[in-house]
């Protein structure tokens, strides 16, 4: 469903006009016709979708990377290098997607199943000069605030649910609150 | 394709851009000013634009994340690069950044953009730019070579 009404304000509300249109698929959409296209829908809220609006959310990543082109020696398929697509790890991160969207917030970054990218984080002065978190989002009052997940060590710990991350994941939360910046930390394992 | 753009915009700045990728999508998402999504079939790019609180102006960014090799990816992915290109060739980059809490913690950030409208604006002292609201960590111009 189209609604053009849907900004009012930034850029966009500049460029909203009335009326009403179906952008065909591949096809040329011009600058004034913005207000046309825009769709104030739901986003990525799975509610009553069965998930992502995307359909194929769950994907393997696989496209036409050089390693699914490949076989074994036995002729079996390669397996993905790195980080898998269906992990508990990406699960974990799904279900805190899910959780904070429903509440109200808005997810901005992080989420394999939600095809947007990590956050990138400064931490000058920390371990390392950079990090990514696993998901962001932003409040109702426009505060950013992150999650990482990850493994956790058996005893208790300070985190949240008494929960002790891992070194590396410590040393992760220590550079990003060193920045300032909230962070919370969740153990998939 | 994984890829993302850290940027500090202008209102201008976001203008144009917010221009440039309208031209080829097929529909945009915005449920609020904190997002831009630009959606191309199943695929999308995101655009998050700086927020301004007072003189604090905080990073944003435009972001794809593509998983195959379809249509919608390739026309997402041509968008993206096409905006990326206008990037390079109208921002600068020139910053530094540091945490306020540490010292000699100042380093140059060559992943950062400036854009172009926010610059006349930081060289009057008109803005600070900020990584987030409540964060500590800063940007600045570099003094030589800040075009």
């Amino acid at each position: 469903m189209v609604t053009p009404d849907g900004v009012t304000n930034g850029p966009g509300a500049a460029l909203a006009v009335a009326g009403t249109a179906t952008a065909a698929h591949g096809s040329y959409v011009g600058v004034n016709a913005i207000g046309d296209i825009l769709e104030n829908s739901q986003g990525f809220s799975s509610k009553g979708s069965g998930g992502s609006p995307e359909g194929s959310a769950k994907s393997t990543g696989a496209g036409s990377q050089r390693w699914s082109q490949k076989t074994t020696k036995d002729g079996a398929p390669h397996k993905k290098p790195g980080p898998k697509p269906d992990g508990p790890h990406n699960d974990k991160i799904e279900e805190i997607i899910q959780r904070e969207t429903d509440a109200g917030n808005t997810h901005v970054g992080g989420g394999v199943y939600r095809k947007t990218p990590e956050v990138t984080i400064e931490t000058r002065g920390g371990v390392k000069d950079t990090r990514r978190t696993d998901a962001t989002f932003v409040d109702r009052n426009g505060n950013t605030y992150h999650y990482n997940v990850g493994q956790s060590n058996k005893r208790p710990g300070a985190e949240k649910g008494g929960v002790d991350p891992i070194k590396r994941e410590r040393d992760a939360l220590d550079d990003i609150r060193g920045a300032d910046e909230n962070i919370e930390f969740e153990a998939y394992d | 394709m994984k890829k993302e753009i850290r940027l500090f915009l202008g209102e201008d700045d976001e203008s144009v851009l917010v221009e440039m990728l309208s031209e080829e999508c097929d529909r945009i998402d915005r449920q609020s000013n904190i997002e831009w999504k630009f959606i191309f079939g199943t695929q999308h790019i995101q655009l998050l634009p700086s927020q301004r609180s007072g003189k604090i102006v905080t990073v944003g960014r435009i972001a794809i994340w593509t998983q195959d090799s379809s249509d919608d990816s390739r026309r997402a992915e041509s968008s993206f690069k096409k905006a990326k290109k206008h990037i390079e060739l109208e921002y600068c980059r020139n910053l530094l950044v540091r945490n306020l809490k540490i010292a000699d913690s100042r380093g140059t950030s060559k992943n950062v953009w400036l854009g172009k409208n926010l610059k006349n604006d930081l060289t009057i002292g008109g803005v600070e730019l900020r990584q987030s609201k409540n964060g500590s960590i800063v940007f600045e111009l570099a003094t030589s070579n800040a075009g």
